[in-house]
């Protein structure tokens, strides 16, 4: 609740044109904003691009923010919204860029090498998988969302996205399975 | 595969946006409200000259009283000055547009 409050307040400063209020915004939300726009478009620099435009059209329209609806699940939403608009400008795009992996915090050598690989097998299963199972698995898991505020999010339907969901657990752990072959103990 | 398994391995795909993401983004928006500013105002005296041109009559204001001086204007001054000041802000308007085309293709 007191999120939530914090959050409509900081739209209001933004709606006044506050672009240090703007500034809060796009560090809190940029990082899970960039993973959900890297399910769809599955390459790093056209999901910071389609970032950007949907940071500016939170800029512009932080006006109409209704405030008895969650910002995250507002914002979300445009950039899902902006990135399968880009999706559909550029279907040319060939999927095969491997996303670059940063670890952030101070790990001691091989554990931080075991953190590393078992991120960068994740990461690459939810790069072959299809986008609206990774879409959903984080924004289920990642962003902590409801199914509810999925639908408002993505427009399936409530059982559309457990049945997806269902699907994707499954896929994710075979993946991980081919990916790691013999290693899949030690690294799952 | 068990629902805190997958909560667990899902919350090690977060990535990070390019370093100076925030900074950029912010640097944008600033320039593009600046942008904005600026085309209204230059929208808003075109329209004011363009007004005074059509609905002005010509000799309405045929000298200026200063306190030691008195300048006497021709009748057609006031209708130059506003061409003037439309044809300019206009032009300004043009060079502003191309460079905010510019700047969203770049």
């Amino acid at each position: 609740m007191r999120d939530r409050d914090t959050d409509a307040q900081v739209l209001k400063r933004i709606g006044e044109g506050d672009t240090s209020a703007f500034r809060i915004v796009v560090e809190k939300y940029k990082d899970t904003s960039f993973s959900l726009a890297c399910s769809i478009l599955k390459n790093p620099e056209d999901a910071e691009d389609a970032l950007q435009e949907a940071f500016i059209k939170v800029y512009r329209n932080a006006r109409q923010f209704r405030v008895d609806s969650l910002f995250s699940t507002w914002l979300y939403r445009i950039v899902v919204n902006t990135c399968l608009n880009a999706k559909e400008k550029n279907k040319s795009y060939v999927q095969e860029e491997v996303l670059k992996s940063k670890e952030s915090g101070l790990k001691s050598g091989l554990d931080a090498l075991i953190e590393e690989e078992r991120r960068v097998y994740v990461l690459r299963a939810l790069e072959i998988m299809k986008r609206d199972e990774s879409l959903l698995l984080r924004l289920y898991y990642l962003c902590d969302l409801k199914v509810v505020e999925i639908v408002e999010i993505t427009g399936f339907s409530e059982s559309n996205i457990k049945v997806i969901l269902h699907r994707a657990r499954k896929n994710l752990s075979q993946l991980l399975e081919k990916l790691t072959g013999n290693d899949k103990r030690s690294l799952l | 595969m068990t629902e805190e398994k997958t909560r667990e391995l899902i919350s090690r795909s977060l990535l990070k946006t390019s370093e100076g993401f925030a900074d950029r983004l912010v640097e944008k928006v600033e320039t593009q409200k600046a942008g904005r500013k600026k085309t209204n105002v230059l929208f808003l005296l075109s329209c004011i000259g363009c007004f005074m041109l059509l609905f002005l009559p010509v000799a309405l204001i045929k000298s200026v009283n200063f306190s030691h001086i008195q300048l006497t204007l021709p009748p057609i001054t006031i209708k130059v000055l506003c061409s003037l000041i439309v044809f300019i802000t206009i032009n300004r308007l043009i060079f502003l547009r191309k460079k905010i085309l510019q700047e969203r293709f770049n």
